[in-house]
């Protein structure tokens, strides 16, 4: 229960930062991973 | 220049936003120092790692037995696993380990210094699902090869750069630190950069540890400092060729969200952690070895994850020194921990350097 408080407060938080124009995410590569997983490179041979 | 209302309002959400993360503590971002053999003596080297060290390279599979470990706990399309060093790409078992990262579904990246990057190299990465890839690059030939104290280390990071330049499916940038040697040459030197296709430059200032403790040398004066920032700040603003941006390091105070994409929060032991060498668990790799929270040969990662990390969640001890009656403390909280000596005392307060006039 208070995971998803606290989980529910951090998305709020996000939004109204966004709303406000400001990121939250580094958008650096190891400061903080891609929003999204970018799926499988096509490059890779041994796909699972 | 001073904080505006608007960045004040940011800086009090982020404060709570840090005061969430802190108790959520999600694990993104995943170090992995796999070796400490380099073939390259920066002058630098926040390692301070040698050509043979010491701690030999930590067995793949050990590291994989502590991702079996994790995988349970996170999504591990949310978890980042960066492999560092020393030169992390002297491991021939690199594209192994990611293969099997990428068989677990761990998007996965890499940090080095270019050197060992050739076609051949850099397309078995790639088959091995590599995801993002940086390369350090100093400033020009003179400036980068006086620093990594090597003949050749610019020439090959340039080759470098060029190959993954003709890369799709790939997130890559560079990184460069700068010193009072590089520090007159930033406009040219992002033309250069540009010139060679880099989509994202995120530029360091030298910090007081490893071998840079003892060479003054490397250290920009206040006055630089703020010309690098203000030419970040400009860059940004300016000139969309290339997204500039300054490292994670230290609250900035009106340069916030304007050097950076995001504001200042250390992120270490919150959000990130890393599995040294020889096995020690701590946060950001640059931490020191003082604050490390266990060690993969005596302890489960995750409890550690979950129940310790304690001095890095919760920095009022870093209330003290110049901290103790700082206005700006709520939003730095201490800076970054990367900063502190193995006594615990803060080396550098940027924030100060920024309004020391």
């Amino acid at each position: 229960m208070r995971i998803k408080f606290l989980k529910a407060k951090n998305w709020l938080l996000l939004a109204l930062m966004g709303l406000l124009g400001f990121s939250s995410c580094t958008k650096m590569m190891y400061d903080c991973p891609p929003d999204e997983y970018r799926g499988y490179n096509d490059s890779v041979v041994d796909k699972p | 220049m001073n904080l505006t209302v608007k960045q004040r309002v940011g800086l009090e959400l982020q404060r709570s936003l840090r005061r969430t993360q802190e108790q959520l503590h999600p694990l993104k971002t995943l170090f992995w120092e796999c070796t400490l053999r380099c073939n390259m003596n920066c002058r630098h080297c926040g390692s301070d790692c040698k050509v043979a060290p010491a701690v030999k390279d930590m067995p793949a599979e050990d590291f994989l037995r502590v991702i079996d470990t994790i995988t349970p706990h996170v999504d591990p399309h949310k978890t980042f696993i960066i492999f560092t060093g020393g030169e992390a790409l002297l491991r021939d078992d690199l594209e192994q380990v990611g293969l099997e990262l990428y068989r677990r579904e761990y998007p996965w990246g890499v940090v080095t210094n270019g050197f060992l990057l050739d076609e051949k190299r850099l397309a078995s990465l790639m088959a091995s699902g590599m995801h993002s890839i940086t390369v350090s690059i100093d400033g020009f030939e003179e400036q980068h090869n006086w620093i990594r104290r090597h003949p050749q280390s610019f020439e090959k990071a340039s080759a470098a750069i060029k190959l993954l330049a003709q890369q799709k499916d790939l997130l890559w940038d560079v990184v460069t630190c700068v010193n009072p040697r590089s520090y007159p040459q930033l406009k040219e030197f992002k033309e250069y950069l540009i010139s060679l296709g880099v989509p994202a430059w995120r530029l360091f200032s030298i910090f007081p540890m490893g071998r840079a403790a003892n060479d003054p040398d490397l250290q920009l004066t206040d006055e630089q400092y703020r010309g690098l920032l203000n030419f970040i700040k400009d860059s940004r603003e300016n000139d969309p060729r290339i997204d500039a941006s300054y490292s994670c390091e230290g609250f900035l105070g009106p340069y916030e969200q304007r050097v950076r994409n995001h504001f200042f929060y250390c992120r270490s032991g919150v959000e990130v952690a890393s599995i040294r060498c020889d096995g020690a668990i701590s946060g950001c790799t640059s931490v020191r070895s003082h604050m490390d929270q266990g060690n993969i040969y005596k302890d489960d990662f995750w409890d550690v994850w979950q129940n310790r990390f304690q001095t890095m969640r919760d920095r009022s001890w870093a209330k003290k020194g110049q901290c103790k009656d700082c206005k700006v403390w709520r939003y730095c909280e201490g800076s970054g921990l990367h900063l502190y000596d193995d006594d615990g005392d803060l080396l550098v307060c940027h924030y100060h350097r920024i309004k020391s006039n």
